[in-house]
């Protein structure tokens, strides 16, 4: 049985990792939990908690940014923006359900600690890069800030954008400024039936490549090839108009606005996608023009494509063969397999990133293992 | 500035480092004479100069690598340069230090239209980027003022931004991929046409990390689609706050323009003199915003702006009919520099970031320093994000007056700190505000951020004196202080 520690105030995180220091023993750290499973599997002495941090220590629409503690849910938070028709354009996924627990259980720790986003990912950028500043405890027991609260900053190094995706493996975030976005006026999305998978690569390749600033661009072979177009309600026909130029003869349908928003939320979330549970389900990123051969080497029982084509989710037995590119096991088979979370790094990357891992948690007592090391 | 003091055996081992570099090199790309090493003395803040021991001109990775790997075993300091038109002193050399140049890796190895990305060596210029690929209606969208001469690697080195990046981000936010060299030679490559990398976001660390963690020689750069329509706002008004204002309620109604700028009545009157762009004269301050997108989306932005201004009391309105008026617009914003540059014998360039409202009180809080320290100070501002580009008008033949700048320009900074802002937003600490760091970090920040770089080089050999204020070794940096059964914090009273 682990100690489950719950602090309420950033000095009461320091403390219980500092205690943690001197005894030499391990922090399972998380907020909500919801995606604990993420990552390879840890053995610690104590879990601690940080989602009773839930404060939104600043919000100032005007500036288009926040600054939120980690155990934010990203329900409220979501629902907070909207009141002022602002989003967080990276889409945050919420995969508790595809993990087996209840959906609304995430946080903005988890995902930045995750660095998860959505489809927008192709044109907008993923969670990383809507991080301006943070402030966490280190396995040194101190607190430490980078980054800031403005848009524009070079002051030191972007610690922030580190810290992002690292799993809780170099420090516990007790605060994190985001960038925020004006929530698009408008969308609507275009399907297309019956493309064969090469088609599809090559029209979301085609269409990305055109200024109609595309926001979705997924191909599901039980479903069809998605596309959304979000703006102002003044540009999406004339923008709707020229992507279908570019679609041609093919069979292409409109869906309005809920039914668009909907379809996205599946392909963002996965679950309602159902992905077979007796197999390991991976996230693969890799270019677009590789994609096709990566699907042909596997065959996989399910498949489908967000990114523009740059984003397989695919569910084989068998480790997703790439030469570059990245993946992550993001749910195991019913009956787990031994599997690895990510494609194994080169020497010398693995080796730095462990030199990187060491100078923010010299004793490895911050969720140790759960990136491999 | 005090830059660290020479160290006597690196001086020694010059004889046996040129040696070993001619041999690896070619004696052309080895520059030791008193000559040639002064054509490096200084890079784009010329207020310090300082002739670099040795350069070392090496044109592939590989070489890199080898200079590093010598440099390594010798205990030799190394500091990289692109084009050399950092405006922090990042290029800064030392006098025992090699200046690794590297304008010779200067290709652009793959362009990439399926993926939209152009791989590139990193002395490749910024703007050769968007030339390279604009004929199939491409463009790299970081657009720093020197983008016709600064290099990608530089671009890396600063995470640049420019006018473009309100709406599409810095250089972090348009990279897919990096290779480089440790300084101890070892070749890392990161990313690559894929979007996202799994393990630490080394690429997002390396970007903005000032040439002090590793040497980038490649980079995998994310291309964008130009836009169909661009058009180009000019609004004066005759009070500065108004114009603020107008910038903030812009972005307010949920419009993100792909620019916003301003130019207060110095720098319209100095770019007027220089250039003849057509600005008002009699304009307090100036905003040129930038609208990109299909025409119907661009027409409803300009006209929403519009609306805005005129309720703000806009002087004057205009929207670019043709692109010879848009690029007119731009003209005066563009040549801003030399034209302050004509209006004084020197002139000192600030690069402060601060929330977008707290504009006015920098504003007046800039007209009370400048009448204090006795110096003019125009003002171009990326308004859209907050980047202020003060330049304080100085004479560095009058006594005084370059420390007086220089005391002025820490004050502004120091005061963006202050209102919740940052000491740069895009020209980076380089040796220029290195001292001021405290000023924004505390001394476990600073900390933390030199166990960093004690991860990529323990021995401080990569761009020292840069950065930050002082350097502490690496082992000390590691230790932990436990004490009966506590951990024990310096700077903090615990019991």
């Amino acid at each position: 049985m682990t100690d489950f520690i719950c602090p309420t105030n950033e000095d009461q995180v320091r403390e219980s990792i500092g205690d943690h220091i001197v005894m030499g023993k391990s922090l399972d750290i998380r907020t909500g939990g919801s995606l604990i499973s993420l990552g390879s599997a840890m053995n610690t002495a104590s879990t601690l908690s940080l989602k009773a941090l839930n404060g939104v220590k600043l919000y100032e629409p005007e500036e288009l940014v926040i600054t939120l503690e980690p155990g934010v849910l990203l329900k409220d938070l979501k629902n907070l923006l909207k009141e002022y028709n602002q989003e967080l354009k990276f889409e945050p996924p919420d995969l508790g359900p595809l993990l087996g627990n209840a959906p609304n259980l995430g946080t903005i720790g988890g995902i930045i600690g995750t660095n998860l986003s959505g489809p927008k990912r192709f044109m907008a950028g993923g969670a990383r890069d809507y991080i301006l500043g943070i402030q966490g405890i280190s396995g040194y027991g101190q607190i430490f800030k980078a980054g800031g609260r403005v848009v524009k900053n070079v002051s030191g190094y972007d610690v922030s954008k580190l810290m992002c995706g690292s799993y809780g493996t170099l420090g516990a975030i007790t605060e994190m400024t985001l960038k925020l976005a004006p929530k698009a006026q408008d969308e609507i999305s275009l399907k297309i039936d019956d493309l064969d998978v090469n088609d599809a690569v090559s029209i979301m390749s085609a269409i990305a490549a055109c200024p109609y600033e595309v926001s979705g661009l997924a191909h599901n072979p039980a479903k069809g090839t998605f596309i959304r177009i979000e703006g102002s309600t003044a540009s999406l026909e004339e923008r709707k108009a020229a992507i279908i130029k570019i679609i041609g003869k093919r069979s292409v349908s409109e869906l309005e606005k809920e039914e668009s928003e909907d379809q996205w939320r599946h392909i963002r979330d996965i679950a309602p996608l159902n992905p077979p549970k007796n197999l390991p389900l991976w996230k693969i990123s890799v270019a677009a023009s590789d994609v096709i051969d990566v699907i042909n080497r596997h065959n996989p029982a399910f498949y489908f494509l967000d990114w523009a084509g740059g984003l397989l989710w695919m569910s084989t037995m068998d480790i997703p063969k790439i030469e570059r590119g990245s993946f992550w096991l993001i749910r195991n088979a019913e009956s787990p397999l031994d599997l690895p979370f990510n494609k194994t790094p080169d020497p010398l990357t693995d080796a730095l990133s462990k030199r990187i891992k060491k100078a923010f948690d010299p004793k490895n007592i911050l969720n140790p293992g759960r990136l491999g090391f | 500035m005090k830059m660290p003091d020479p160290e006597k055996e690196i001086l020694d081992k010059l004889p046996e480092l040129t040696r070993r570099l001619v041999r690896l090199l070619g004696k052309q790309a080895v520059i030791s004479s008193d000559q040639g090493r002064k054509a490096f003395e200084s890079d784009g803040l010329t207020a310090y100069r300082q002739s670099p021991m040795i350069v070392a001109l090496p044109g592939s990775t590989k070489d890199v690598s080898e200079v590093l790997k010598i440099c390594n075993e010798l205990n030799i300091k190394v500091v990289p340069r692109g084009a050399g038109t950092s405006l922090s002193g990042g290029a800064l050399p030392l006098e025992d230090g090699l200046t690794l140049g590297l304008s010779k890796l200067n290709k652009i190895i793959d362009i990439d239209y399926q993926n939209r990305c152009v791989v590139s060596q990193c002395g490749v210029t910024n703007l050769a980027i968007t030339h390279a690929v604009e004929e199939q209606g491409f463009y790299y969208a970081p657009d720093p003022s020197s983008q016709i001469a600064c290099t990608i690697g530089g671009n890396v080195a600063e995470n640049s931004g420019g006018v473009h990046c309100l709406k599409y981000g810095l250089t972090t936010n348009n990279i897919l991929g990096l290779k480089m060299v440790l300084m101890n030679g070892d070749i890392i490559e990161l990313g690559g046409k894929h979007m996202q990398e799994s393990g630490y976001d080394l690429i997002g660390l390396i970007t903005g990390s000032e040439g002090l963690l590793g040497v980038v020689t490649e980079a995998t750069l994310r291309i964008l689609p130009k836009a169909n329509v661009i058009k180009a706002m000019l609004i004066g008004f005759d009070d500065i706050e108004k114009a603020g204002e107008c910038v903030a309620s812009t972005i307010a109604s949920g419009i993100i323009p792909a620019g916003m700028e301003m130019m207060d009545n110095l720098a319209i009157n100095a770019a007027e003199d220089y250039c003849h762009p057509g600005y008002p004269r009699d304009a307090a301050a100036i905003l040129i915003a930038e609208f990109d997108g299909v025409e119907s989306e661009v027409d409803y932005f300009t006209e929403r702006v519009s609306e805005l201004a005129k309720e703000l009391g806009a002087t004057s309105i205009a929207i670019s009919q043709s692109e010879e008026e848009k690029n007119g617009f731009w003209a005066g914003r563009k040549a801003a520099f030399p034209a302050v540059g004509r209006i004084s014998p020197d002139y000192y360039c600030m690069d402060g970031s601060i929330p977008r409202k707290k504009l006015p009180i920098v504003l007046r809080r800039m007209n009370e320093l400048s009448k204090k320290y006795g110096l003019r100070v125009a003002n171009v501002f990326h308004a859209g994000d907050g980047n202020l580009h003060p330049l304080i008008l100085y004479d560095a033949n009058v006594p005084g007056e370059l420390e007086r700048a220089e005391e002025f320009g820490a004050d502004i900074l120091r005061l963006c700190v202050e209102v919740g802002g940052a000491l740069t937003g895009e020209h980076g600490i380089g040796v220029e505000k290195r001292d001021l760091m405290p000023a924004m970090f505390t001394k476990d920040d600073l900390n933390q951020q030199e166990r960093i770089k004690c991860a990529f080089d323990p021995a401080h050999r990569l761009n020292p004196g840069k950065m930050f204020p002082e350097l502490h070794r690496c082992a000390e940096l590691g230790k932990m202080h436990i004490h009966g059964g506590k951990l024990l914090f310096p700077d903090i009273p615990r019991f």
